[in-house]
């Protein structure tokens, strides 16, 4: 039988796996979206797997609140992403230090 | 039991090995894919856990979504393809160390909590369904309601922010 620790320290690996890629990529937002929504995965993952064991249907009201957000993220960062583009003409995440000062 | 059991190991290592590929491959549209595959090989868990709708939901939307990225990757990178072997990576060390931190952290939360008691038995799938249903259009009401004004938002403000500003002429 597969307990719930098991699904948790998968979501811990999806986890860590999307912390390492924001920190290893600084030439592309669009990889860094993309690794928000690694991140947002393992979550639901975890909430999904609360919900089977718990039995509880709150993760999965969570779930399906999250996907809304994820949808409703990327395509805000991506129209951010067309505006950047069309002012800058780059998406060079190192070439956007405005707020440096 | 034990043809699940494969089914969730094999979709856990899927999930898992797509999930590094997406940060390991040369190719911008093959890291887009990457992160589906990743994200169906967890859909398929969600299945494997009775969430049939939530599962669906995730294999349909991340489909959409992860193609979208793929033909931003191709509008807006200089090299989509990947052909120039352009290193994409940068601070190896700090991003490890970061990955590394976050994981013993998280796993530490998962096995040292104390969860509470497992449930001995879930109900099918197809109840499970038919609750989340009743449980979003009654308790959680206010959640499916802002779910959908959110996604509205979402749909006009990305259009409002990408749409090209007119020059305007004034003429008197």
């Amino acid at each position: 039988m597969i307990a719930l620790s098991d699904y948790l320290i998968l979501g811990a690996i999806l986890f860590s796996i999307s912390v390492t890629g924001i920190y290893l990529n600084r030439k592309n937002v669009i990889i860094l979206l993309m690794s928000i929504e690694l991140m947002l995965l393992s979550v639901n993952l975890n909430f999904i797997a609360f919900s089977y064991y718990l039995n509880d249907l709150a993760g999965q009201v969570f779930v399906f609140f999250i996907l809304t957000v994820a949808a409703a993220e990327s395509a805000i960062g991506l129209a951010i992403i067309i505006v950047l583009f069309r002012r800058r003409h780059t998406i060079n995440i190192e070439d956007l230090d405005s707020l440096k000062g | 039991m034990t043809a699940q059991m494969f089914f969730i190991g094999f979709f856990g290592l899927a999930g898992v090995w797509f999930g590094i590929v997406v940060f390991r491959t040369f190719s911008m549209v093959r890291s887009a894919l990457a992160l589906l595959f990743s994200q169906t090989a967890l859909g398929a868990m969600f299945l494997s856990m009775q969430a049939e709708f939530l599962g669906v939901l995730q294999i349909m939307m991340m489909a959409t979504e992860m193609s979208i990225m793929a033909i931003f990757m191709v509008m807006f990178m200089m090299d989509p393809g990947g052909l120039g072997e352009m290193d994409m990576t940068h601070q190896k060390r700090l991003s490890l160390g970061a990955g590394i931190v976050s994981f013993v952290a998280a796993v530490a939360v998962a096995v040292f909590v104390d969860w509470g008691p497992v449930a001995s038995v879930s109900p099918d799938a197809a109840q499970q369904t038919i609750d989340l249903g009743l449980e979003l259009l009654g308790r959680s009401m206010l959640i499916f309601e802002t779910a959908g004004i959110t996604i509205l938002t979402a749909m006009i403000a990305a259009t409002a922010v990408a749409i090209q500003p007119v020059k305007r002429t004034r003429e008197q």
